[in-house]
């Protein structure tokens, strides 16, 4: 018996042998994947920020009611992320070092003897502080989510490649890329963070409550993974999600998950009517009922701009008709 | 119907519990066995024959899960008849690709020593299966045990394809040193 045939012979034991394997794990390899997309997920991070900016108000109050020697504006609730963010970092470093051993200079109930100048010093330092720990913790949040969830983008990067933390201006004076970014973004969203990944693509995301968008442009890359992910617009049913229930894995045929999952419009198919087969509205308790979906686009010059996130079908054709205006 | 109603018929001797394991677990059945022999008319045979079997094994089983027990047997039926299909041609599906594949996961032979034997390589397999995360271990039996193309269980589990097909190369990887470390001749 040549060698190849004993290799074989060993691998049809192997099948037999997976025969008796335990119930226990046939049966789980049953389940399917109870997937949370990627929206939801910030969500959750929205709330845990929300939960902890409510106990730091909490605690805060609980200071300042014992010190009896602040002003109310110490404990006034944050109004913007910046704020926010300066609140969750208080509230960790709070819970990690223990109300008695924290850094003075964090102590909301304040000193009537410090100077102002010193406290606005400290919490400059304390904005920073926070916004690095914000920025840490989104990364790993992210990279926990793509490793949970498979989340790729479009470029191919993982979250573990990003590298440089960046403001929307600055994203969008990227040579090259800079431009693709859409000029007009949907009413009543906000700029939350941007992002230029190592191997030179961008990403940003910008919210409105509990909706968001993310976008991300980078160069195309021509791999056959991407290709097969191409939309041919003659042929809706491999790219319309008003025409499938969900879960898609079992109303969606097999051969058009490829481009269903995650299709990409050629520039010069790409219509409002791609838009609107891409935008549902799915009644999911606990989330908004803005319609949510995600799709990208391939420029004629090889740039590629990925959607994911919530906003009227409209809303978002109009976001891309920007891309390219000054 | 629930199992433990079709399994009263089964003991009962009443053919309805045929019917009944038709309706409940027949395209289940026919599943696995499509994945293997990539035939229809061969598929239906070994779903029926799946049924007879069980007609014989219940009484004295009593499955505690219905499905697997019928899907095993459906596996082990459809096998046979793709060896025996295959027994003097290669074949182009997807039982050829997966055994291909497991062929990685064959150890080197080092000796004369005795091949292991089958209760043993079970034992064994279910104990590596056992320190397998969950994700991983999943994908390997919908590839191995189902026959499932990658795209399906991509699909399956919300996965990148090529997740997948890392996962399972790393698994083979694993195996295979398993098997080595424990001596396994196969």
């Amino acid at each position: 018996m040549s060698n190849h045939q004993e290799k074989h012979s060993g691998a049809m034991r192997i099948f037999e042998a997976l025969s008796s394997v335990d119930e226990e794990l046939l049966e789980r390899c049953n389940e399917k994947a109870k997937v949370i997309p990627f929206w939801k997920y910030t969500k959750v991070m929205a709330a845990c920020a929300c939960l902890l900016l409510v106990c730091l108000v909490t605690w805060t109050g609980t200071q300042v009611f014992k010190g009896n020697n602040s002003t109310s504006s110490d404990c006034a609730a944050p109004e913007s992320m910046n704020e926010m963010a300066v609140a969750d970092a208080i509230a960790a470093d709070t819970e990690g070092g223990g109300a008695e051993e924290a850094d003075p200079e964090y102590d909301m109930a304040g000193d009537a003897n410090t100077p102002a100048e010193a406290e606005e010093q400290s919490e400059l330092e304390v904005k920073e502080e926070s916004s690095k720990v914000t920025q840490d913790s989104a990364t790993d949040s992210l990279a926990e989510a793509e490793n949970q969830h498979g989340i790729v983008w479009d470029s191919g990067s993982s979250i573990a490649q990003l590298q440089e933390s960046l403001g929307e201006e600055e994203l969008r004076a990227v040579k090259g890329l800079g431009e693709y970014i859409p000029t007009v973004i949907p009413e009543g969203y906000v700029f939350e963070s941007g992002y230029r990944m190592a191997e030179g693509g961008l990403h940003l995301c910008w919210s409105k409550g509990m909706d968001t968008i993310m976008i991300s442009v980078s160069v195309y890359e021509a791999n056959e993974e991407n290709e097969g992910r191409i939309v041919d617009i003659s042929k809706p049913e491999t790219y319309d999600e008003h025409r499938y229930e969900i879960p898609y894995a079992s109303t969606v045929p097999e051969e058009y998950r490829q481009v269903f999952q995650n299709p990409i419009f050629r520039e010069s198919d790409f219509t409002p009517e791609a838009v609107s087969a891409r935008m549902k509205s799915v009644a999911d308790m606990g989330d908004t009922d803005t319609p949510r979906g995600n799709f990208a686009v391939l420029y004629d010059s090889g740039v590629i701009v990925s959607f994911n996130g919530d906003g009227d079908a409209e809303q978002i054709w109009e976001m891309f008709e920007s891309v390219g205006e000054k | 119907m629930k199992d433990t109603e079709i399994l009263d018929l089964y003991w009962a001797r009443d053919e309805r519990a045929l019917t009944e394991t038709q309706h409940s677990y027949g395209k289940y059945c026919y599943s696995i066995a499509y994945h293997i022999l990539h035939d229809r008319e061969d598929s239906d045979e070994c779903v029926n024959d799946t049924w007879l079997r069980a007609w014989y094994a219940i009484p004295p089983k009593r499955p505690n899960k219905l499905s697997l027990f019928l899907g095993t047997i459906t596996r082990n039926l459809s096998f046979d008849k793709w060896k025996h299909k295959n027994a003097l041609k290669r074949g182009n599906g997807e039982m050829e690709l997966a055994l291909d594949e497991l062929v990685e996961c064959v150890p080197a032979a080092k000796g004369t020593e005795e091949a292991v034997e089958a209760a043993e390589l079970e034992r064994l397999i279910n104990e590596f299966l056992h320190t397998l995360p969950e994700r991983e271990c999943n994908v390997f039996l919908r590839r191995y045990w189902y026959v499932e193309e990658y795209s399906e269980i991509a699909a399956r589990f919300q996965m990148n394809l090529n997740t997948v097909k890392t996962s399972l190369f790393r698994t083979r990887g694993k195996l295979k040193a398993f098997l080595e470390q424990e001596g396994i001749v196969l």
